[in-house]
């Protein structure tokens, strides 16, 4: 590149002519260029600057969020297992395996005390499930009989305790309506456990089962021998009628 | 947009954040029940079970007796009462089974089963002519 004016040789960044002084045109051209470019060059720089202080801000925040949430879930569920319901049963059915035979002993005194009603509270006490133990098997028969028994001798409790206030809830229908399922469960299981049971004590126990069932209806429900015989006869909904006839003065 | 996005991200941070201490609490207070062995037993049973009383329901003390014993080998704590009840109103209701029977060993067993519950009753002792009235 030359100067116009007096030839002489300039190089791009000469904005005058070192010999003359005149302008260089091409070299303003280019400084002014150069001044925009850097403009453009500095605001680039800036914005990706910002773009980059702002994704990191981001990714704090995403850390400090996905962190507090792991934190929350770990926390609920430490809380959750330690605010959970206990389960002893497994324990209790563990202990009665066992100590089967111990228990088995302990069952066949309450029987031969007649105490059939803590027999199977002890059962139900302790979760015995007859198949778990050999000790057990040998109340295999008498156990349905003692299980309805029970219920029997619960619901018909449940008939003749009831409130004589006429304001209180009356559940006696319900208590009939279950004792005479139970009553009939009971009646046959026993059939059923007299001719199986091979065990002649047990035998005996089965029988003083009944006898004592006859006995409770025959004492609340003011039924005689006739009386009772005919009301084993009724259906179950005819017994429920009657024993409510009965139990309501009707 | 890089602002409302922090602006988003401030408050998410807040709420669990918040979720956070919640649950810090919430777990703190947890380990008091952890490792137990029973369920906690219910105290507000007892005034409901003087409800009963009340009102003779007999019936329905006898029935959560009957489903303590489900799973309980002795009265659990709070329950004693309740259990000492049940357990004379059951004796004197199988006396009359046992007298119908004419079992004279049954009969002098429930009756010496009766006179130990009754020294265990304490305040209560006024149910056992409640009961037998009930029961004539």
């Amino acid at each position: 590149m030359t100067c116009k004016n007096c030839k002489h040789t300039l190089g791009p960044e000469d904005l005058k002519c070192p010999k003359c002084g005149a302008e260089n045109p091409f070299a303003l051209q280019h400084a002014q260029n150069m001044q925009q470019h850097e403009g453009e060059f500095s605001k680039t720089e800036k914005e990706v600057e910002a773009a980059t202080i702002s994704i990191k801000e981001i990714g704090t925040r995403a850390v400090i969020i996905i962190a507090l949430l792991i934190g929350s879930i770990v926390m609920y569920m430490i809380s959750v297992h330690n605010y959970a319901d206990p389960h002893p049963e497994v324990a209790v059915q563990k202990d009665a395996v066992k100590n089967a035979a111990a228990y088995a002993d302990e069952m066949d005194g309450y029987l031969r005390a007649g105490d059939y009603m803590e027999f199977m509270n002890f059962v139900y006490g302790h979760d015995i499930q007859f198949v778990n133990a050999d000790a057990y098997d040998r109340f295999y028969y008498i156990q349905p009989v003692a299980k309805d028994y029970y219920e029997c001798i619960k619901h018909l409790e449940y008939m003749i305790l009831r409130s004589d206030d006429p304001d209180y809830f009356d559940s006696l229908n319900t208590n009939i309506s279950n004792f005479c399922m139970y009553f009939d469960s009971f009646c046959e299981t026993t059939k059923n456990a007299k001719t199986r049971e091979k065990n002649e004590e047990y035998q005996k126990f089965i029988t003083d089962m009944e006898e004592e069932i006859r006995c409770a209806l025959m004492g609340y429900c003011s039924m005689d021998d006739e009386a009772f015989e005919t009301f084993m006869g009724l259906s179950q909904a005819k017994k429920a009628v009657e024993l409510e006839r009965i139990l309501r003065h009707e | 947009m890089n602002k409302k996005i922090k602006l988003i991200m401030n408050i998410v941070i807040g709420i669990v954040g918040l979720a956070f201490l919640l649950m810090l609490i919430y777990m703190i207070t947890s380990f008091e029940y952890a490792g137990r062995e029973k369920e906690d037993p219910l105290p507000t049973d007892l005034s409901v079970f003087e409800y009963k009383l009340k009102h003779k329901a007999y019936n329905e003390i006898l029935s959560t007796y009957y489903a303590q014993r489900l799973s309980e080998l002795s009265a659990p704590e709070g329950y004693e009462d309740m259990f000492h009840v049940a357990e004379y109103t059951h004796a004197a209701f199988m006396s009359e089974i046992y007298s119908t029977k004419g079992d004279a060993g049954k009969i002098a067993a429930n009756a010496s089963k009766r006179e130990t519950i009754k020294k265990t009753l304490g305040k209560y002792a006024y149910i056992t002519d409640e009961v037998d009235d009930m029961l004539k």
